[in-house]
C-alpha cells in the first residue's frame, strides 16, 4: 500500500546568478512499512528532500502525498498536527528539547496531541532503550548515543506512520551507530513504520529494502536492495 | 596585546555574525551612557534652572547683613568665602506730594544701592534707565499704578527723615512700674512690639500710621536734602509690600563706608566653599557686643547653632540668607536639608548605576551559551583563560567607544527635550508665584543645558567602570569553562553534568504539555529565565524604591519647607475675590451686601481659626505625650527645665495645653464627611470630627533656652492622638477675663467626638498640617461654641472670609467692598488667588522638584523596560534550538502561545516574589535611614504606583514576548534546523 508519494518535487534557492537547484523534478513512492535509504554525496539534495518530506520545508514546485494527504496544502497548524501524528524526525544532532528530561522528551509529541500519558508504554520504551536509570536526566547530561536513543524513543512511543532519519549515526561511533540502526529497524519491523534513512554509509544503506541515490538534485537510481546485491 | 589580537579578531567576527545580539549589547551600553548623562547633566541643568527661578523671584544675593559699622563690614568682606560685597543704605523717608494714594502711602522710602546690588536684587527697569549718579532716582512702578502722575525727567525735592514711634504709658502705669509691675506695650499686626514709654525706630517697610492716643510717630531728619531727577520706573522690588507707608525709590550710592556710618551689606559667596558663612558672620556680630547686649539678644530667644553645636546669639532678621537659592546650591543654612539634597543626589546616581549594571550584566548573562561555544572553540585551539576573559572585555569596550559620544549626545538631547516639555509647566508655576506675590512682576527664566566638562569626564569614567564591573562576572564565568563543556554547549555544562532537576510528573500525567514545557523551561533554563526574572525584578524594585524614595524625600521637604498650617483645597478655589475683616459688624454688613447683590455669581465661605481652643493634655494619647516629651528631651538632654515642663507636659494654665485649629463647614457637608469617617451622628450633641494626623517636629518646637542644644531635624507623625473614643465627649478649653478682678477663669466647652477623618476624606477642603490638632465642626456646633466663648477673647478671632465671583467687569459691589479696610489699613477685599496652592516659592519649588522626580522615576522605568525587552529577546535567541525541536515534533501556534503564556505567568510569579522581598528590604532600610536622620515619619506605601508597576511589568512581558516571538515560523523552521545541524 502506497504511503508516501512525491510528484515532481523541485526546490530552488536564491535567484538569478545565485540560483541553486537543490532538487530537480524528483518523483518516487514509498510503501507502508518499507525501509528506504537515500544516499548521495554532500550537497546532492538529500537533506532538502527529507525536510520537504517531513513538512519542515516547502518545495518550489511539486507535491508530497502522505497517506493520501497533500501535506504542503495544509495550513501551518494542520501541518504541525499532521507532523506530530504521522512523522517522526530523527536528526544527526538529536533535536531534543534541552529543558525536558528523557521521559518528557519521549512523551512530548503524544502529549502535544492531547492524548493521555500511557505510563506503562513509556516505562517499556525507556527500558527497551536502556535508559531506565537516566530517565530524569536532561539531554545535555547524556552521551550522544543516549540522546539519539531518546529521539528514537520518541518515535517508538508516539508511533508515527513515517520515520525520517537524517544521518542518525553521523555523530556516533560505529558500535553505538549500529545499535541505533537496530532500534530504527526494530521500530520499522515491529510497528510497521515506514523508515526513510539518509546516510553516507553504503553498507548501512544496503540494510534497507530499497535505496534511492541522488546526485545534483536528481534521482540517479531507485532500486530494491536485492537487485543491487 | 599581541597574543590577544587573534582573540579580538575572532570576537569581532562573532559580533559581526550575531548582529542582533551585538546590537542588544550596544543598546544596553548606550542606554547606560544616556542615563549617566541624564543624571549628571540633568541634575546640573535643573538645579541651575531652579537657582535662576529663585534668582528671578528673590534675587542673586546670598546673604544680607543689617546695621554694620565699617570694621564689622570689613571683617565680613575679609571672610574667605565672600566673593563680593555691596553696600545698601536705608536713606530714610521723604514726603512724596505726588503720591496718588496719600491716605496710605504718602512717602518715598529711599534706599541707596552700590552698583552691583541693582543686579543682585533683580531691579528691573520698565521705563528709562538706572541712576548713574547720586542725584538721580529710580521709582517703583507701584507709585504710578496707585495714581501718581510723576514722569521720567520730573524732579523730587527730598528731605529725608527716620520714623520713630513713642508708646505712651497708660494712666497710672508709671507708678505701677515703679512698684515693680511689668510695663505694657503695643504689638502691631506685623509682630512689631513697642513697650510703653519706649521710643524706637520703626522697621523698614512699615505701614503708614498717624499718632493717636496710644503712641506718637516722630520724624527725625537725617540731613539728606536735595533735588533729584526721576530717571527710571522700575518693577516693584520683591520686598516691596502693599501695605508699606512709602513707595520704594532707589539711588546710586558709594560703596565706601564712612567711619561712623552704619550700613547694610549684601553678599555673594563662593557656593563651593565649605565655610559656615552664616556662623562666621554671626560670630563677627557677636564679638562686637558687650556682655549686656549679648544677654539682651539671648533673651530675644533666637540664635544660630554652628556645626559643632555652639549657639551664637543673633537678632531675628539681622542676617538674612537667600535660603531657597542656597538650598538649590546645597548650601542652605539648614544642615538637614543640605544633607537631604546630597543624600537624594547620591541615592539617584547609585540607583541609575545599579540599573545600568543590571542591564549590561543581563545582556552578557543571557548570551552565555552562545559565547561559551565560540570561546570553547578558542579554548580548544589553546586560548588561555585570560585570553578568553579579554574576549568579553574587548566586546564591551569596543562597543563602549562609539556608545560614549553617541550616548552623551543623545543624553543631552534627552535632557534638552525633557526640559522643553516641562518648561511651560515650570514657567506656569513660576509665573503664578510672580502674579501672586508681586503683582504684575514678569518672570522669564532661560532654560539652558549646563554641560560641565568635569561631568563629561565623570560620565566617561563611570560608564567605563560600570561596563567593566558588569562584564567582569560573565568574563570570569566564561573563562572558567573548559573547551569540552563549551563545545558541548549549554548553560548546564557550567553547572555540571550530574545536577538533578526537579521532575514534573504531575503536569505530564495530567496531559498538560504547554504547562510542562513552560515549567521545564522556567525552572531548568536558569541563565535565560534568570535574565527575565532579574529584569522584571529590577523594574519593579527600582521603580518602587525610586517612587518610595521620591515620595519620602518630598514628604520630608514638605514637612521642612511647608509651614502653612492649612492650604485650601478645591472647594475654596476658583473664586476671584476674598472678603474678610475682623470686625464682626463690618463682616456681617459686607457679607449681606455680597449675598444680596445681583452681581454675585458664586460664593463660598471659608471659616477657620488657628489655635482657637485648647484640649487638655490628659485628653491626648500616651503616644502623643511621650512624643512631646521626647522632643523636649532632644532639646534638653540633661533634663527638661521646670519652666518648659510646666508649659508643655504639666500645663498649669489653659494656654499651656496643646492648641487646636478649627475649620467650620456647612451642616450638610459635615454630615457627608461624617459618613466618610463612618461616624454615627445620631444622639451626638455638638459633634466634632478630627483630622487623624498631627505632626510634631523639632522645627515646630524651637528653644534657645538655657541648657538647650540643637537637635537634628526630627519629624514625628502621629495618628489619632485623642484619648477619647468615638461617641464620647471631651472639653474644648478657653478662658475668660474678668477685668475688675483681673482673673482668668477656665471655661470648658463639652463637645462630642464623632470620629477621625484622613487626608483623602478632607482632600477637597484642603491640606492640614502642623503641630496642632485640626477639628472640623458643623455650623451648628460652631454657633454653640461661639455662644459659649467669651466675647473679646482674642482667641475668638478667626480667619473668616467669603470667597466669591461677580458677573461683571465693572462691579459696583467690588468698588463698595474695596473701601472697607481692616484696623491696619489693609483692604478687606483681596484676590483669592492668594489662597491657591502656590502661596510661596517653597511650594512652587516643591512642585517642580516633584515633577522632576516623577520624570526621573519614569526614566528609570523606561530603562528597566528596555532591559526587559533585551532579556526577552535574548532568551528568544538563546532558545532557538528548543523552538526548533518543538517545531519538528509538531507544536501548533496556539500551543506555542499557551506555552509562552504559562512561561510568562511563572516568570512573573517568581519575579513578584523576589521583588516583594527585595523592595521590602530596600524600603525598610531606606525608612530606617531616613527615620534615624529625620525622625519617625509615617511613610505611606504608594499603592497606585505598585499597582501600575505590576500591571506594566505584566503588560511589558506579554507585549515583548509577542514581539520577539512573532517572526514567521515557516520561514525560520528550516533555517533553525539547518543552523542546528551546522
Amino acid at each position: 500500500m502506497e504511503l508516501l508519494k512525491c510528484e515532481n518535487i523541485s526546490k530552488i534557492y536564491g535567484s538569478g546568478d545565485t540560483e541553486v537547484r537543490a532538487l530537480d523534478h524528483v518523483s518516487f513512492t514509498v510503501e507502508k512499512g518499507e525501509f528506504v535509504s537515500i544516499i548521495g554525496p554532500s550537497g546532492s539534495g538529500k537533506s532538502t528532500l527529507l525536510h520537504i518530506l517531513g513538512g519542515v520545508d516547502k518545495p518550489t514546485e511539486g507535491k508530497v502525498f502522505i497517506d493520501g494527504t497533500e501535506i504542503h496544502s495544509l495550513n501551518e497548524d494542520k501541518l504541525a498536527i499532521f507532523r506530530r501524528r504521522q512523522i517522526g524526525l530523527v536528526y544527526q544532532f538529536y533535536n531534543l528539547m534541552p529543558t525536558l528530561n528523557i521521559d518528557e522528551n519521549i512523551a512530548l509529541p503524544h502529549l502535544l496531541d492531547g492524548r493521555e500519558l500511557d505510563q506503562e508504554r513509556l516505562d517499556s520504551v525507556v527500558e527497551h532503550l536502556g535508559l531506565t536509570d537516566r530517565r530524569q536526566n536532561l539531554p545535555s547530561q547524556l552521551s550522544g548515543g543516549q540522546q539519539q536513543r531518546v529521539s528514537i524513543g520518541r518515535a517508538l512511543y508516539s508511533h508515527p506512520a513515517i520515520l525520517l532519519a537524517d544521518e542518525p549515526t553521523g555523530n556516533l561511533d560505529r558500535k553505538t551507530g549500529e545499535e541505533i540502526i537496530e532500534l530504527l529497524k526494530e521500530s520499522n519491523r515491529k510497528n510497521e513504520q515506514t523508515l526513510i534513512l539518509i546516510t553516507h554509509d553504503e553498507g548501512l544503506a544496503l540494510q534497507a529494502d530499497r535505496v534511492i541515490s541522488i546526485e545534483d538534485g536528481r534521482i540517479m537510481r531507485n532500486e530494491k536492495v536485492h537487485n543491487i546485491v | 596585546m599581541k597574543n590577544k589580537k587573534i582573540i579580538f579578531k575572532v570576537t569581532k567576527s562573532y559580533m559581526m555574525k550575531n548582529k542582533k545580539r551585538t546590537f542588544i549589547t550596544f543598546a544596553g551600553i548606550l542606554v547606560m551612557v544616556i542615563l549617566m548623562t541624564a543624571v549628571f547633566i540633568g541634575k546640573d541643568t535643573i538645579m541651575e534652572f531652579m537657582q535662576k527661578a529663585v534668582e528671578a523671584d528673590q534675587g542673586k544675593w546670598h546673604y544680607q547683613v543689617y546695621d554694620l559699622d565699617r570694621s564689622r563690614a570689613e571683617a565680613i568682606a575679609a571672610l574667605g568665602s565672600v566673593e563680593k560685597m555691596g553696600v545698601s543704605r536705608a536713606l530714610g523717608y521723604t514726603e512724596f506730594p505726588q503720591s496718588g494714594n496719600p491716605e496710605y502711602t504718602p512717602y518715598l522710602e529711599i534706599k541707596g544701592y552700590s552698583e552691583e546690588i541693582f543686579d543682585w536684587m533683580n531691579i528691573r527697569v520698565k521705563e528709562g534707565r538706572f541712576p548713574e549718579n547720586e542725584n538721580e532716582i529710580l521709582l517703583s512702578e507701584r507709585a504710578l499704578k496707585e495714581g501718581s502722575d510723576i514722569q521720567i525727567g520730573d524732579t523730587i525735592d527730598i528731605d529725608t527723615f527716620e520714623r520713630y514711634i513713642h508708646a505712651f504709658y497708660k494712666e497710672g502705669e508709671e507708678e505701677e512700674i515703679a512698684e515693680g509691675a511689668e510695663p505694657g506695650g503695643i504689638t502691631f499686626f506685623s509682630g512689631f512690639h513697642v513697650q510703653h514709654g519706649d521710643t524706637v525706630k520703626l522697621p523698614d517697610h512699615f505701614g503708614y500710621c498717624l499718632s493717636n492716643a496710644d503712641f506718637e510717630i516722630i520724624h527725625i531728619p537725617t540731613g539728606l536734602k536735595k533735588t533729584v531727577t526721576v530717571v527710571g520706573i522700575m518693577e516693584a522690588p520683591y520686598y516691596e509690600a502693599q501695605g508699606q507707608g512709602g513707595y520704594i525709590a532707589l539711588m546710586l550710592t558709594d560703596g565706601e563706608i564712612g567711619e561712623n556710618e552704619h550700613v547694610n551689606v549684601v553678599l555673594t559667596t563662593d557656593l563651593n566653599s565649605r565655610e559656615d558663612i552664616f556662623g562666621k558672620i554671626a560670630q563677627i556680630l557677636d564679638d562686637a557686643r558687650t556682655e549686656e547686649e549679648r544677654q539682651a539678644v539671648r533673651e530675644q530667644g533666637s540664635g544660630y547653632y554652628t556645626d559643632d553645636g555652639t549657639l551664637i546669639p543673633t537678632e531675628e532678621g539681622r542676617i538674612v540668607a537667600n535660603s531657597m537659592l542656597l538650598l538649590f546650591a546645597a548650601k542652605g543654612t539648614d544642615g538637614n536639608l543640605n544633607a537631604l539634597m546630597i543624600f537624594a543626589q547620591a541615592f539617584f546616581i547609585i540607583l541609575i548605576t545599579a540599573a545600568a549594571l543590571i542591564l549590561i550584566y543581563n545582556v552578557f548573562s543571557i548570551s552565555f551559551n552562545e559565547r561559551s561555544r565560540y570561546l570553547g572553540m578558542l579554548s580548544s585551539v589553546g586560548a588561555t583563560r585570560k585570553q578568553r576573559k579579554w574576549s568579553v572585555y574587548y566586546e564591551v569596550f569596543s562597543l563602549l567607544i562609539p556608545a560614549i559620544p553617541l550616548g552623551i549626545l543623545l543624553g543631552l538631547l534627552l535632557v534638552k527635550g525633557a526640559m522643553s516639555l516641562l518648561y511651560p509647566h515650570f514657567a506656569d508655576i513660576i509665573s503664578m508665584i510672580a502674579t501672586n506675590v508681586i503683582t504684575g512682576r514678569s518672570c522669564e527664566i532661560e532654560c539652558r543645558l549646563v554641560v560641565n566638562p568635569l561631568n563629561i569626564l565623570f560620565i566617561i569614567f563611570f560608564s567605563a567602570l560600570a561596563v567593566w564591573v558588569s562584564a567582569w562576572l560573565p568574563a570570569l564565568k566564561i573563562s572558567k569553562i573548559g573547551p569540552v563543556e563549551s563545545i558541548r554547549g549549554g548553560e548546564r555544562a557550567a553547572k555540571g553534568k550530574t545536577k538533578r532537576f526537579k521532575p514534573l510528573p504531575g503536569l505530564m500525567k495530567k496531559g498538560m504539555p504547554e504547562q510542562l514545557l513552560a515549567a521545564a523551561s522556567v525552572s531548568r533554563n536558569p541563565y535565560s529565565t534568570k535574565g527575565i526574572i532579574r529584569s522584571i525584578t529590577a523594574f519593579i524594585v527600582l521603580t518602587l524604591v525610586t517612587s518610595f524614595a521620591v515620595r519620602s524625600f518630598a514628604d520630608i521637604l514638605k514637612s521642612k519647607a511647608n509651614r502653612e498650617e492649612f492650604i485650601p483645597g478645591e472647594k475654596y478655589q476658583g473664586y476671584t475675590y476674598s472678603f474678610g475683616v475682623d470686625d464682626e459688624l463690618q463682616y456681617a454688613n459686607g457679607v449681606s451686601d455680597i449675598l444680596s447683590s445681583d452681581e454675585l455669581e458664586s460664593y463660598t465661605e471659608l471659616n477657620m481659626a488657628y489655635f482657637k481652643y485648647n484640649i487638655a493634655i490628659g485628653d491626648y494619647t500616651e503616644e502623643f505625650y511621650n512624643t512631646l516629651k521626647t522632643l523636649l528631651e532632644m532639646y534638653f538632654p540633661n533634663g527638661i527645665p521646670e519652666t518648659i515642663a510646666s508649659n508643655f507636659l504639666k500645663p498649669e494654665s489653659v494656654w499651656a495645653n496643646p492648641e487646636v485649629n478649627m475649620l467650620t463647614i456647612a451642616d450638610e457637608d459635615f454630615e457627608k464627611l461624617a459618613d466618610k469617617a463612618g461616624a454615627d451622628l445620631s444622639g451626638l450633641t455638638n459633634p466634632v470630627l478630627a483630622y487623624d494626623t498631627v505632626v510634631l517636629t523639632t522645627d515646630e518646637f524651637r528653644f534657645s533656652y538655657e541648657g538647650s542644644v540643637k537637635p537634628d531635624y526630627t519629624n514625628y507623625q502621629l495618628k489619632k492622638v485623642l484619648n477619647v473614643k468615638e461617641g464620647e465627649s471631651f472639653n474644648l478649653l478657653t478662658t475668660d477675663y474678668i477685668e475688675e478682678t483681673e482673673e482668668v477663669p477656665e471655661i470648658d466647652i463639652p463637645v462630642s467626638f464623632a470620629g477621625y477623618l484622613n487626608a483623602k476624606d478632607l482632600e477637597e477642603y484642603g491640606s492640614f498640617n502642623g503641630k496642632a490638632l485640626w477639628i472640623i465642626v458643623p455650623a451648628k456646633t460652631a454657633a454653640y461654641l461661639d455662644s459659649n466663648t467669651p466675647k473679646g477673647n482674642s482667641a475668638n478671632i478667626g480667619t473668616r472670609s467669603i470667597l466669591f465671583n461677580v458677573n461683571t467687569d465693572d462691579s459696583a459691589l467690588i468698588r463698595r467692598l474695596s473701601q472697607i479696610k481692616n484696623e491696619f489699613g489693609d483692604s478687606a477685599l483681596s484676590s483669592s488667588a492668594m489662597l491657591s496652592e502656590y502661596t510661596d516659592f517653597k511650594n512652587a519649588a516643591l512642585k517642580i522638584v516633584s515633577i522632576v522626580a516623577v520624570c526621573f522615576t519614569l526614566l528609570i522605568a523606561v530603562i528597566c523596560l528596555l532591559n526587559l525587552y533585551n532579556s526577552v529577546m535574548g532568551r528568544r535567541l538563546a532558545r532557538q534550538r528548543e523552538l526548533t525541536a518543538l517545531a519538528s515534533v509538531g507544536i501548533t501556534n496556539k500551543q506555542r502561545m499557551h506555552m509562552l503564556l504559562w512561561e510568562n505567568v511563572r516568570l512573573l510569579a517568581r519575579s513578584f516574589i523576589y521583588s516583594a522581598l527585595i523592595t521590602t528590604a530596600f524600603v525598610v532600610c531606606l525608612r530606617m535611614m531616613l527615620n534615624s536622620r529625620f525622625g519617625r515619619m509615617i511613610f505611606t506605601l504608594p499603592f497606585q504606583v505598585i499597582a501600575v508597576t505590576v500591571l506594566v511589568s505584566c503588560a511589558g512581558l506579554f507585549i515583548f514576548t509577542a514581539l520577539c516571538y512573532s517572526e514567521k515560523r515557516k520561514s525560520e523552521l528550516i533555517d533553525e534546523v539547518r543552523t542546528e545541524m551546522v
